[in-house]
């Protein structure tokens, strides 16, 4: 085995091919981005539903609590929803 | 190519290639150059089971306040109304024999009952009538005696207000509210 041949060897076993092969499109890295961070402030906005949820519960005025319910169950509709969407789609890495 | 990939894994049989798997990949189950093309699946996969755990504990709590189960204690009589002068307080045990309560009796005003638990971190509250308030003593919470509203210290929500009614000469506990 040649030296090329040994450093061609180890390069592929160091860059696997999906990697090497696959380059994501232009903007497809800030699309990601975006809705990461749309995924991750969508979720702190439900977890704050359930603190004010568990404050109007222990302070007796947990009535109107059922607003909160529908707010974060849309938001977990919409992460359904594109878990489905993902599902249906071809990655492209 | 099979042959050789064996010869230099080691042998295939008679283990299947699901025995030679290490126990992290029943937790991880991508290979190197799959993890590009499914770890964002997977991410997703697990932001919307977190999104339905949040969603569920927020339903719980509303379904908890529309059933409204801490309402609580049946009627029982707490004293005469001519034992408890105005300004004065009568400490008793409801709902249950092992919670205690404070009734007041409001120039003015009328009767009013709280439970003595803080909402702080449920220490007793007493009454100090020198200062007309109710008083707890582990963090120096402080309620209004008239509406059981926090005035002072850390507790954040108002003493559970205890619904009362005078039948005959006696005033009786009907029960806790929230």
């Amino acid at each position: 085995m040649t030296p090329r041949e040994a450093q061609t060897r180890l390069g592929r076993v160091r860059r696997p091919r999906a990697l090497t092969t696959l380059r994501p499109a232009p903007g497809h890295r800030a699309m990601t981005l975006a809705a990461v961070t749309i995924g991750v402030v969508l979720l702190g906005i439900q977890l704050w539903l359930l603190t004010v949820a568990v404050d109007l519960y222990l302070g007796g005025e947990a009535e109107e609590a059922w607003t909160l319910a529908v707010a974060s169950g849309l938001v977990f509709l919409g992460g359904l929803f594109a878990y489905w969407l993902l599902g249906h789609r071809p990655s492209n890495g | 190519m099979s042959k050789q990939r064996g010869s230099r894994r080691g042998p295939r049989w008679p283990w299947s290639r699901d025995e030679r798997q290490p126990g992290w990949r029943d937790e991880f189950p991508y290979r190197r150059d799959q993890d590009d093309a499914v770890t964002r699946r997977h991410f997703l996969q697990l932001s919307v089971i977190t999104s339905g755990a949040l969603f569920g504990g927020t339903s719980v709590f509303a379904l908890l306040g529309r059933l409204d189960p801490r309402r609580r204690g049946d009627p029982e009589a707490i004293i005469a109304t001519g034992d408890l002068p105005e300004g004065e307080a009568h400490y008793f045990r409801y709902p249950g024999s092992g919670e205690q309560a404070v009734l007041l009796n409001r120039p003015g005003q009328g009767f009013v009952a709280y439970s003595q638990k803080c909402t702080h971190l449920a220490c007793a509250v007493y009454y100090q009538p020198e200062h007309d308030r109710l008083y707890c003593p582990c963090h120096e919470g402080i309620f209004d005696p008239t509406t059981g509203e926090v005035t002072a210290g850390p507790p954040q929500r108002p003493l559970p207000r205890i619904r009362l009614e005078i039948r005959g000469d006696l005033i009786y506990a009907l029960e806790e509210e929230p």
